[in-house]
């Protein structure tokens, strides 16, 4: 999978791809929406991370030149600016998602596989961790083969864990996750107890430990040895 | 006073004085003009006497005094004649009924070819004899210089008084209807006068920050208040630009603020899950976030503050009720967390038009805050119900409530009732201030009632969704 940042503040680009270079992506990052937009239309992308705010050609004009020249990748916008009317005008251009900054990188982990997920064929959305089958197309959870109901909330969390499988997941960015634009710093506590019920339903009377708490620091989904 | 009653009354005072000088000038006038008359008949009385004089039997020729002929009401006029020897030789039928005391005089103001003439002692006088006032003349009648006789005259003046009287009465009418119907005209031309500043001050009222693009309309930029209209427009306008100026201003910062933040969290949310760094580290790492996390919400409230605009704010249909019961679902942690009771009264379907999102930041906020003052094992009520065409939400604890002199500053931001237990109860200072701009965004009330030692009630209220919306 290969991914390019279009992203000005040097350090942050680099940071994320890093990061997106741990979880064996391949990455390519250009610092101005003019050399975005050339190595956009000269290689082949999975997916685009674009800044709007950029030096030369601003992201919102990279986006519309990429989408009139057909370039059909999933393109993920990064804003500073959480107002309506940029949301609108980004989504309205072509982009497929958008994120606030100052973002989680687990939740921009999240939205890069979500993407990438949603663009692959339905068959493969389903993500799959010891004897549990999670559909993220309709939103259902299998053990065994046998139907799992979890609330909405309960739902969010285990997919977003699993989004981002071998990491830690703070409950912060959890509570970011889960309640977006309306999360209140003392939604962390719900948390806690969101995970409590989810682990109820999904370890099966303590034979298994699917959510492992990491003390102080959050939850962690890792692969079954 | 409004400068419309001052200048009617201003009005009414100068007209007033106007017409009183000109009546004083009428009535004078008239007065002397009945006067003269009445002394001009004096005179041709008088001159008629005299020419009945025979100089050569030294008598008045009685029946040539004939000055019946020469009055027109003779009857009333009161005529003596007297002869050399102060003897009354001659009275008229009204001197003859009466005998008014008219002294003789001694002086000679008047010569004739052959009669000399005086006045009355200080010319005349006048008698009031049976409710009756008359004007007295005493004259001297001297033929060669001998005297020879006296002729006392009184006229009646209650006719020229009464028709004085009748004047002046006609005078003041008329000036109080001259006054009365001036008031009112100055008032109803002034009003028409100040109308448009009336109109531009309403206009103006209207203009507050939520609409500061609106401008005054124009009528004729040539007349005083065209201009005024002008200026105050180029007064809205500046007001204009410097308020989007620091909402730009204010929006930049925020940007600028936030992408170093994103830089640091990237950074760290990195480190969290490298293996080489200690747990010590890992956790004071976390906490960094979080507290990351803390800024950019601050920040983003503070925008959200900054600007007021309503475009901010979805508008769809949507179901408080079902709003309100999330957030109980979710706060009911923290409820449990100190083993508080939350009790939930719902009354179905309060439909309004809004922003899901924050509708559910207002709400949460209000049950948040309950809990967070409310000390362990208290209760907290939520009623939701429909009101006519209102939604009713309140929020009731019974807590130890807030101080009377904090209410009116609840809602401002950054204010806290307790500067020490800011940072440990967490929250930015900005809840209430948030929530009083979602309700207000959305045109609804918010107020707080609160007694010390039983609990504070938090009620909103919101208008329903209508179906022309």
């Amino acid at each position: 999978m290969r991914i390019l940042i279009v992203e000005d503040e040097e350090i942050l680009a680099s940071r994320i791809a890093r990061v997106l270079t741990q979880e064996r992506y391949q990455v390519d990052t250009a610092f101005d929406g003019a050399k975005g937009a050339r190595l956009a239309l000269s290689r082949p992308y999975d997916l685009i991370i674009l800044d709007i705010l950029l030096p030369k050609r601003n992201g919102i004009e990279v986006l519309r030149e990429l989408r009139f020249e057909g370039v059909k990748v999933p393109i993920l916008l990064l804003t500073a600016k959480d107002e309506i009317e940029d949301k609108v005008k980004g989504l309205d251009s072509g982009a497929d998602d958008y994120l606030t900054k100052p973002f989680a990188i687990s939740e921009l982990l999240a939205r890069i596989r979500s993407l990438l997920r949603r663009r692959s064929d339905a068959k493969s959305a389903s993500l799959e961790v010891g004897d549990l089958v999670v559909n993220t197309d309709k939103c259902e959870v299998f053990q065994h083969g046998k139907d799992i109901h979890l609330t909405p909330k309960e739902y969010a969390i285990l997919e977003f864990l699993l989004y981002n499988k071998n990491r830690v997941v703070s409950r912060l960015s959890i509570a970011e996750h889960v309640w977006g634009d309306t999360m209140d710093m003392s939604m962390t506590n719900f948390v806690e107890v969101h995970v409590k019920n989810l682990r109820k339903k999904i370890d099966g009377d303590g034979q298994r430990n699917v959510v492992q708490t990491v003390r102080g620091l959050g939850y962690i989904i890792k692969d079954a040895p | 006073m409004t400068i419309q009653w001052r200048l009617s009354l201003w009005y009414m005072c100068v007209t007033l004085a106007i017409l009183v000088i000109f009546s004083m000038a009428t009535y004078l006038g008239m007065r002397h003009l009945l006067y003269s008359a009445l002394d001009k008949e004096r005179d041709l009385i008088s001159q008629a006497i005299e020419s009945s004089y025979d100089p050569y039997q030294n008598v008045f020729k009685e029946m040539q005094i004939d000055p019946f002929r020469l009055s027109r009401n003779l009857k009333q006029t009161y005529i003596v004649v007297y002869d050399s020897f102060e003897r009354p030789i001659f009275h008229s039928p009204l001197a003859e009924q009466i005998e008014m005391p008219i002294p003789l005089t001694r002086q000679v103001i008047e010569e004739r070819h052959t009669i000399r003439m005086t006045d009355g002692a200080g010319g005349q006088t006048s008698i009031k004899y049976h409710s009756t006032t008359y004007r007295t003349f005493s004259r001297k009648i001297v033929y060669r210089n001998k005297t020879i006789g006296w002729v006392n005259m009184a006229f009646p003046t209650t006719e020229i008084e009464s028709s004085m009287h009748n004047l002046l009465k006609s005078l003041m009418l008329g000036i109080l209807l001259a006054v009365g119907l001036i008031g009112s005209g100055s008032y109803f031309l002034t009003r028409k006068a100040l109308r448009p500043v009336a109109i531009i001050t309403n206009k103006a009222r209207e203009i507050s920050s939520r609409n500061l693009s609106e401008r005054l309309d124009v009528y004729n930029e040539h007349d005083e208040l065209g201009g005024l209209t002008v200026v105050l427009n180029d007064l809205l306008q500046r007001l204009e630009n410097s308020f989007l100026a620091q909402r730009r201003f204010m929006a930049d910062a925020a940007h600028e603020l936030k992408t170093p933040l994103a830089v640091l969290r990237a950074h760290w949310e990195d480190e969290i899950n490298n293996d080489g760094i200690s747990q010590e580290v890992r956790e004071k790492l976390v906490q960094d976030t979080e507290i990351i996390s803390r800024l950019a919400h601050l920040i983003n409230n503070m925008l959200l503050l900054a600007q007021t605009e309503e475009t901010k704010f979805e508008r769809k249909r949507l179901q408080l009720d079902a709003v309100v019961k999330d957030v109980i679902y979710d706060v009911q942690v923290l409820a449990d967390m100190k083993s508080q009771q939350l009790h939930l009264h719902v009354t179905p379907t309060s439909e309004v038009t809004g922003d899901r999102d924050r509708l559910y930041q207002l709400v949460f906020n209000l049950v948040e805050n309950a809990i967070k003052y409310t000390p362990e094992k208290g209760t907290i009520w939520v009623h939701l119900e429909r009101r006519e065409n209102q939604t009713r939400l309140s929020i009731e604890d019974d807590g130890p409530g807030i101080a009377e002199e904090h209410l009116p500053c609840l809602f401002e931001r950054f204010y806290r009732v307790k500067k020490d237990r800011s940072r440990k109860t967490g929250g930015s200072g900005l809840g209430l201030a948030i929530c009083k701009l979602i309700v207000e965004a959305h045109h609804g009330t918010i107020e707080v009632t609160s007694q010390p030692n039983a609990g504070t009630r938090f009620q909103v209220r919101l208008p329903l969704a209508t179906d022309v919306a």
